[in-house]
């Protein structure tokens, strides 16, 4: 029994704390730009979405120890993210008009480049008047490329789930913007 | 469905989301992870805190029965 207490009191602890925060630094490295994108996708702001970002990894590693399945970090991580922004979103709509001003006076005015940040607010306008569970499908398919496969995992359902969800949310976009390209 | 519109709308949106974080974004999020305590630690902190609670619970439970008048009457 001493010699249990002794473990748990430094060696193993020690040891336990090494190969955890090993483990939480490669999947912070391997799912940053993720959490960004993700937090992105709402907030449309680089600094807000950072900060969304920072703080879910840090939820995520006061929890780390308690997540029994590792290889869900970033469906964890991705969930918690994208409820972080969207408070975030709720507290301060505001940002995105500075961002949109922001990046209409850092662009040079050619007439393609406005008409391109005009289709760009169209369709985020669209994407944010998506319902949520819609909405977060086609972000995350919007991220890296990610097939049906990935983002079911990612969200957690069957890939027949995504797909249904995808085709609404095309379908809904496309009537809203009238797409006509 | 159109596979041609249907497309066009998901090359706009990956382009609309192809944005990287700024390079200090891990070096602050690494700080800010330096200033937690270590998962592991905490997790064998609520266990001790947890025997300790016990403990104590049953020391005070014992002691309040071997006061009581019905205990010494034994």
């Amino acid at each position: 029994m001493h010699g249990f207490a002794d473990r748990l009191a430094g060696g193993t602890v020690a040891v336990n704390d090494e190969a955890l925060e090993r483990e939480f630094e490669a999947r912070l490295v391997e799912s940053s730009t993720l959490a960004f994108r993700v937090a992105y996708g709402v907030l449309r702001h680089k600094q807000d979405a950072e900060d969304v970002a920072q703080e879910a990894f840090v939820k995520a590693y006061r929890s780390f120890n308690q997540l029994r399945d590792r290889e869900r970090f970033r469906a964890w991580l991705v969930r918690m993210t994208w409820r972080l922004a969207l408070d975030r979103q709720r507290g301060d709509r505001r940002r995105l008009a500075r961002e949109t001003a922001t990046q209409e006076t850092a662009a040079a005015d050619t007439s393609d480049e406005v008409l391109a940040r005009e289709r760009a607010a169209l369709l985020w306008s669209a994407i944010d008047s998506l319902p949520d569970k819609l909405r977060i499908a086609i972000v995350l398919a919007g991220i890296e490329g990610h097939d049906t496969n990935e983002v079911a995992r990612l969200l957690d359902v069957p890939q027949g789930t995504v797909k249904s969800r995808l085709f609404l949310a095309r379908q809904r976009l496309k009537e809203q913007l009238q797409w006509t390209q | 469905m159109d596979p041609v519109k249907d497309a066009a709308l998901e090359r706009e949106i990956e382009r609309a989301l192809a944005v990287d974080p700024s390079p200090e974004f891990l070096v602050r999020v690494r700080a800010r992870i330096a200033d937690e305590p270590a998962p592991a630690s905490r997790g064998f902190g609520w266990l001790f805190a947890g025997i300790a609670t016990v403990a104590a619970a049953a020391t005070l439970v014992l002691a309040v029965r071997m006061v009581s008048p019905a205990y010494r009457r034994r």
